[in-house]
Formats: C-alpha cells, sequence, structure tokens
C-alpha cells in the first residue's frame, strides 16, 4: 500500500541548482581574458596537484624497495653469522649478533631470531617482542628468499624483512629484520614539497605568461566590440586594421585597374563582387568557396578572430553600400514628390500631414512648418457637400479603405479664400496595415481658364467655317428680297394685287430670317458669363412650345411635352435655354417641310441628384448618320441653303457654358433626339 | 399663236425660285417649281422643258448629283441647264474638270446669287442659243 505524500519542500533535491546558476552567472559575467586566465589557472593547479602526488607515490614506492633491497642484503649477512651460531647451538652468540646488528645503525629497528619451531631464540628488544611479529610466515621457507611486509606496533610502521637460517641445507630458523619506515616517509614529504614548490613557480610565471598572451588574443575582439557599438549607434564609416593584410594587386603584381578589387583598401579580394579570378564564380557567396584554395587568401588568412574581423569589414562595407543607395534612392524620391508639378499630401495614420510638397505650399500659401505635424488633411479641404471630396469608403474585404479618384475639390488658402482642385486619394497600406493617406491635388485653374479659352478658340475656328454657309444664308436672304421686290414692281406693273402682295410676303419673310440670323450671330459670337438664376426649366419649355405654336401649326407638326413634376429651380441662364430650346425645336419642325405632318416631343427629368435631363425628340427624317458626329461643328445644315448651322452651334455654345453637354442620336424608328444634360443644381 | 417655251426651276428656297420664276414669266416662259432634286427630276423627266435651273446647294440630292443624272439621260442630256450658285463666287469653279470628273456635259450656263435679273437672261438666251425652240 503506497501513500501519497505532500509534496514538501524539494530544497535537498534541487539545493545544488542555484548554486550551479549562480555559478554559470559568475562565469557568464567574466571576460573573454578573465575566463581564459581562469581556465589557465585552474589546469596548471590540478597539473601541480597531480604531478606532486604522482611524485609522492612514485617516490615511496622507489624508496620502499631501495629499504627493502638494503634491509635484505643485511639480514643475509646476519643469517650468514647466525647460521653458524645455529650451528653451535650458540644461543648467547645468537643474542649477542641480535643486539649487535640492531645496534649497528639507528635505522635498524629490531632483529629477531626464531627457531624451526617459530620459538624466539634472540632479539634486539629490551623486552617480548611484540605480538605483531608472531605471525610468521608458513614452513617451509624457501631457502635464501626474503619475504618484505609491513608491521606496525607502538605507533610506528616498519619494513619487516624474514629470511630462512639454513645450516647444512636445511632451514634452522627464521632471521627477521624490522626497518622503520618513517624516516622514508619524511623524506618522500620533503622531497614532494619541493617538487610542489618548483610546479608552483612554474606555473606562477605560466599565469604570467598565459595573461600576456590572453590580453594579445582578446585585443581584437575587443576592438570589434567597440566596432560593432559603433556600427549600432550608425556611425558606418568605422575602419579598423587588423595588422596584417595582404591585397591581391601587390601580391600578384596585378595591374588590371578596371577590376574591382583593384586599389580596394575597404575590403579583401575575395568580396569583392566580378573579380577576374580564373576558374572561381565572379560573386561573393558563390567564388568564395574557390577563394579558399587562392594563394592570396591563403597569405591572408589567420586565425578565426581575423577571418571574424574581415567578415566584419565586409559586412560593414555592405551595409554602408546598401546605407548609402538607401540614402539615394530616399532622396531621388523626396526630391521627386518635392519637384513635382502636382501638390502632394501624405498623412500618418493619425490624418496628420506628415508630406506638404511645393506644389501643395505654393497652391495653398501655407508652408511646410505651417502644415506638418500641425494641420490634418480634412483641415486643408474646404468641407461642403458640394465640393466633391467626400470620403469615399471602400469595402475591401473586412478592411475599410479610403480613395476616391479625381474629383473636383476646394482647398483652404492661407489666410483666407479658396482654390480649387483635381483631387486624387488613396490609402497608404504598410502590408495589411494602414499607415497613412495620400491626396494628388492639380490647381484647376489654369485647366479652367484653357479650357475657357479653347471654347473661344474653337468658337472663332468655327465661326470661319461657318462664313461661307452664313453668306450663302445671307445671299439667298438677299434673293428672297430681290425677289420680294421684283415680284411686288411686277404686280404693281400688271395692276395684280395678289402679286404685289406675294412680293411683299416675300420681303418680310426675308427680313424675318434676317433677325433670326442676327439674333444667332449675336448670341454666338457674344463673350459673357451666363447669367445664372434659379429657374424653373419646365416654365422655360413650356413658354418656347406656346411661342413656337403657330409655326408648328402652319407646318403640320404637333409639340408635345412630358414634364417632370420632381424638377426643381435649377440655375440656369434663363435666355440662353431659351434659345437653346428655341433652335432645337425650330429644326425639328423644319425637319417636316417636305412632310404633311409630325411630332416633335420635349421632355425634362432629373437624373440621380444632380443632373438635368431635357430632351427634344422628333420622328422626322432625321440626320444621316455621317453628319450625326459633325451636327455641332458649325459647318452642318440639313436644311440646305436655308441653313447656316449656326442654331446647333449656339446650342452647344450654351450648353456648354452652363458645363453640360450636348448630344444627338437617332429616334428609334426614325427622326432625331436631342439631350441637353446639365449638371449641379448647385451655385457656382 | 407661239407656243411659249417652258422651264424647270429647283431651289429649295421658296423664295428664290418664286423670285427666278417671275424673272422667267415676264420673259415669256412658262414655270414649274420644285423646292428639291428629285421632285425636279421627276418633273423634268414627266414633261422635258427647254430650260433648266437649278440650285447646286440643296439638302437631300444636290444640284450637282441631278446634273450628273440629266446630262446622262438621253432625254434631258440636250436641255440648256443653268445652274444656280451661291457659294464661294470668287473661288472659280472648274465646272470643265467637275463634268470631268463626273463624265457629262458641263452645265451650259451658271449664273452666282445674288441674282441679277439681266445676267440671268443673258445666260438663258445664251444657253439656248441655236437650240431648238430657241427665240
Amino acid at each position: 500500500m503506497s501513500t501519497a505524500m505532500p509534496p514538501g519542500p524539494s530544497v535537498e533535491r534541487s539545493g545544488g541548482a542555484p548554486v550551479r546558476r549562480s555559478f554559470r552567472s559568475l562565469l557568464y559575467k567574466l571576460t573573454f581574458a578573465d575566463k581564459i586566465l581562469l581556465s589557465t589557472i585552474a589546469i596548471l593547479l590540478l597539473l601541480a596537484i597531480c604531478g606532486a602526488l604522482t611524485f609522492q607515490v612514485f617516490l615511496r614506492s622507489r624508496l620502499r624497495s631501495e629499504l627493502a633491497e638494503g634491509t635484505g642484503y643485511l639480514a643475509m649477512v646476519a643469517a650468514g653469522r647466525a647460521a653458524e651460531l645455529f650451528a653451535s647451538a650458540d644461543e648467547e652468540g645468537l643474542r649477542r649478533l641480535a643486539a649487535e646488528v640492531a645496534g649497528l645503525n639507528a635505522g635498524i629497528g629490531y632483529l629477531v631470531i626464531r627457531d624451526r619451531q617459530g620459538r624466539v631464540v634472540a632479539h634486539s628488544f629490551s623486552w617480548d617482542p611484540p605480538s605483531q611479529l608472531d605471525d610468521m610466515p608458513v614452513n617451509p621457507l624457501p631457502a635464501g628468499a626474503p619475504v618484505v611486509s609491513q608491521v606496525s606496533f607502538d605507533g610506528v610502521s616498519y619494513l619487516d624483512v624474514v629470511l630462512t637460517i639454513v645450516v647444512d641445507g636445511k632451514g634452522a630458523g627464521f632471521l627477521e629484520l624490522g626497518v622503520p619506515l618513517h624516516r622514508a616517509n619524511q623524506l618522500a614529504w620533503e622531497l614532494t614539497l619541493l617538487f610542489m614548490g618548483l610546479l608552483s613557480a612554474l606555473s606562477l610565471m605560466g599565469v604570467i605568461v598565459a595573461r600576456g598572451l590572453v590580453k594579445y588574443v582578446s585585443r581584437p575582439i575587443r576592438e570589434l566590440t567597440h566596432l560593432a557599438d559603433q556600427v549600432s549607434l550608425g556611425n558606418l564609416d568605422v575602419d579598423f586594421d587588423m595588422g596584417i593584410s595582404v591585397r591581391c594587386w601587390e601580391l600578384k603584381n596585378c595591374r588590371q585597374s578596371g577590376c574591382a578589387a583593384y586599389n580596394n583598401t575597404a575590403v579583401q579580394c575575395w568580396f569583392v563582387d566580378g573579380t577576374p579570378c580564373e576558374g572561381y564564380e565572379p560573386r561573393f557567396p558563390q567564388k568564395l568557396v574557390g577563394c579558399r584554395t587562392c594563394e592570396v587568401y591563403r597569405a591572408h588568412k589567420g586565425d578565426e578572430i581575423v577571418q571574424l574581423a574581415d567578415s566584419f569589414r565586409h559586412m560593414t562595407h555592405s551595409l554602408r553600400a546598401s546605407h548609402q543607395e538607401l540614402q539615394r534612392a530616399y532622396q531621388f524620391q523626396k526630391s521627386l514628390i518635392w519637384n513635382s508639378l502636382g501638390g502632394i499630401i501624405a498623412t500618418d495614420e493619425s490624418d496628420a500631414v506628415q508630406v506638404f510638397n511645393a506644389a501643395a505650399q505654393n497652391l495653398t500659401g501655407y508652408s511646410e512648418e505651417d502644415v506638418v505635424g500641425r494641420m490634418k488633411w480634412e483641415q486643408l479641404f474646404v468641407h461642403s457637400p458640394s465640393s466633391g471630396h467626400q470620403l469615399q469608403v471602400l469595402e475591401n474585404g473586412s478592411k475599410a479603405m479610403f480613395g476616391f479618384y479625381r474629383k473636383e475639390a476646394m482647398l483652404h488658402r492661407k489666410g483666407g479664400g479658396e482654390v480649387e482642385v483635381l483631387a486624387t486619394g488613396n490609402t497608404l497600406m504598410d502590408g495589411d496595415r494602414i499607415v497613412g493617406k495620400v491626396f494628388f491635388v492639380n490647381d484647376l485653374r489654369e485647366v479652367k481658364k484653357l479650357r475657357l479659352e479653347l471654347v473661344r478658340t474653337e468658337r472663332l475656328a468655327a465661326v470661319g467655317q461657318t462664313v461661307s454657309s452664313i453668306s450663302h444664308s445671307i445671299k439667298n436672304i438677299l434673293d428672297g428680297l430681290r425677289g420680294g421686290a421684283y415680284v411686288y414692281k411686277r404686280g404693281l406693273r400688271k395692276g395684280d394685287g395678289s402679286i404685289t402682295s406675294e412680293g411683299w410676303e416675300m420681303v418680310e419673310r426675308n427680313i424675318d430670317r434676317i433677325s433670326s440670323l442676327v439674333a444667332d450671330l449675336l448670341n454666338f459670337a457674344k463673350e459673357r458669363e451666363p447669367d445664372l438664376a434659379p429657374e424653373d426649366p419646365n416654365r422655360i419649355v413650356t413658354d418656347v412650345v406656346e411661342l413656337l405654336a403657330a409655326k408648328a401649326r402652319a407646318s403640320g407638326v404637333l409639340v408635345d411635352v412630358d414634364l417632370d413634376d420632381s424638377v426643381v429651380p435649377w440655375l440656369l441662364d434663363e435666355h440662353g435655354i431659351h434659345q437653346c430650346l428655341t433652335n432645337l425645336i425650330t429644326n425639328a419642325i423644319d425637319a417636316f417641310e417636305s412632310r404633311d405632318s409630325g411630332h416633335v416631343l420635349v421632355t425634362t427629368r432629373v437624373m440621380g441628384t444632380d443632373t438635368l435631363c431635357i430632351t427634344v425628340r422628333d420622328d422626322g427624317p432625321g440626320i444621316p448618320r455621317e453628319l450625326m458626329s459633325q451636327v455641332f461643328s458649325g459647318m452642318v445644315s440639313t436644311k440646305g441653303s436655308r441653313g447656316t448651322g449656326l442654331g446647333l452651334l449656339v446650342v452647344h455654345k450654351v450648353v456648354a457654358e452652363h458645363g453640360g453637354q450636348i448630344s444627338v442620336e437617332e429616334t428609334p424608328g426614325g427622326g432625331a433626339t436631342f439631350v441637353i444634360m446639365l449638371p449641379g443644381n448647385r451655385p457656382r | 399663236m407661239e407656243k411659249n417655251r417652258t422651264a424647270v426651276v429647283i431651289d429649295d428656297e421658296l423664295d428664290v425660285c418664286r423670285y427666278i420664276e417671275s424673272i422667267l414669266q415676264d420673259h415669256g416662259f412658262d414655270t414649274r417649281t420644285a423646292l428639291e432634286a428629285r421632285t425636279g427630276e421627276d418633273l423634268i423627266l414627266h414633261s422635258p422643258p427647254d430650260l433648266i435651273c437649278i440650285d447646286i446647294m440643296m439638302p437631300g440630292r444636290s444640284g450637282v448629283q441631278l446634273l450628273s443624272r440629266l446630262k446622262k439621260n438621253d432625254t434631258t442630256r440636250d436641255i440648256p441647264l443653268i445652274m444656280i450658285t451661291g457659294i464661294k463666287e470668287k473661288m472659280n469653279i472648274d465646272w470643265t474638270e467637275i463634268a470631268r470628273g463626273l463624265k457629262v456635259r458641263r452645265p451650259d450656263a451658271v449664273v452666282e446669287k445674288p441674282i441679277d435679273p439681266v445676267r440671268l437672261m443673258r445666260a438663258v438666251e445664251s444657253s439656248m442659243c441655236g437650240r431648238p425652240g430657241a427665240e
């Protein structure tokens, strides 16, 4: 049965761990030089201890064998004397021999002579031999071969040598000689201490040498560490010399000044791309393998630290080159942004402006100091529902993206006022992260001025083009007038009132035509801003249709209107739009001249929120396809000599002045449909 | 009684038609008028007149096209034909070239607008001179 024990403190089991940790931490904190020095001292100390112990063991062993040999010799001499005394059974002689041998030298401890049975016959002790000596070797002993052992009594160790006393070839007894070992041991210790002292002196010298060596070895490491610190602080202009540098062009006496390694003292040739080394790849990572067999590499190659220093130098060199490249690219892009003809405004993720280039400054009058880091982009743009720069949030997956393309917007000018621009906005991304916004703004003032200039030029060109058709028209009117006068006079001559009336009608008709032509010409040539005021488009349409009702009836044409009740008052030049509709509806009525009946439909519609659409549709003969694209150019009339082409030109001009567009298309089933689109019902 | 000479006047301008018609009537012509080339051609083919006056610039088929058709038609080829033109009198339109291009005979006379009755009648007489029915 086992009992679960509560987990007790594991101090005992893990007691070594904190010690180990602190030891490791201590080791970790030591410098490279200290580690080497400490290691050297530890090794030398270990060597000294081991050497001393080994020396002592060896010395004791040698001394002991020397002692055993000397004692054996003395025992043999004594045994020869004892054999003679045994032969003569001279016990007294044996006792004298024992005392004599024991008194020979202070180095002899004792002598014991025993008979064959092991009984002590004589001895050198002042009292009975100690019991430790009773343990006799087993009979029979080999003759002449001493038995050496160690015996201790009374606190002293002895080397004990036992020899058989041979009389007439037979063992007559034993001689046991003991010499104390303490003197030999003392000698061994003395010698060992001497040896240790010697070793310690040598170790000290070793430590001193190691210290110098370590200092020498760790110097480049310290230098590299210092340089690495400098590089990490951004100082890439560091350089150092490891002492010996072999340069390829010097070693090989090379004069290829076009080689990238030639005269390059910054890095070794194997780090340089595109050197013309035979058999080696031109690029660094591939060719380094081959370079290791090159004589330049081998001549230069130092220890690992030198190699590390070379690599570090190359790394710094590459880093410097990359840094310079990055700087160049940055300066280039900065210059691009700065010198862009269009304004560039960029923000960070908090919408604060960070880039505000020269063009943007010119546009707004704000300086970089006024804006960068101080204003948000929304403060630069004019906020108005009609300014057209409202945010557009485009759904892109789960991320809401900001952006708009080529919208007309207004920028605030410093000190008041606004400037009209064409703006494009976008979100700046770094991977999946939104890092800001960018706006490209172009001055619209010049464009608008040029556009007006173009309209004027086009109109002048159109005037030139229509001169011939106008002169033709004038000639026709003149002929009409002359004809009228001629017919009138003819009537008078003949006394025929009906002919006279006919002539007079002709004159009147052509006077009307002159009025209309002059009106068109004036309208077209007049250089004026449209007089915009909120007007009801439906009312203008109704007025024009009513004015032309008589003409339509005379031509057998029915003019209908289809008006959108939701049309609100629109900013229009009433006179201009009136003229436009008059021209378009007159054209439509005239198109039915050779027919008995016709139908014209005028409609108004509001498209979306900011476009007014007025269409004039007829089911007449229509406009030949080849003329469709030219009807607004001023040269085109389908009315033959009655048409000047001015009417549509006037329509086009008025619509353009409103910022609108006019187009013509074929009415399904025959006829022509003119569509006028007028933009934004907004204050201009 | 001598039968009156006949003339067809084709011009899209009603007043110009009426003017020319009056001048010709004063000089003893019976006139018919048309406001477009196609109708005029029908009138001519229906009853070939002694004189044809055509405006060059007309909607639909132009005066030049009508000239080409009439001068290619055996029935109408020899009828004196006067072109009435209002375009660019100073450009000296080369009718010989135009006729060569159309592979037809050139018009017998060309009268420029504004129409002067005397000049018109001089052209009428010169083009009808020596023709059957001429005075």
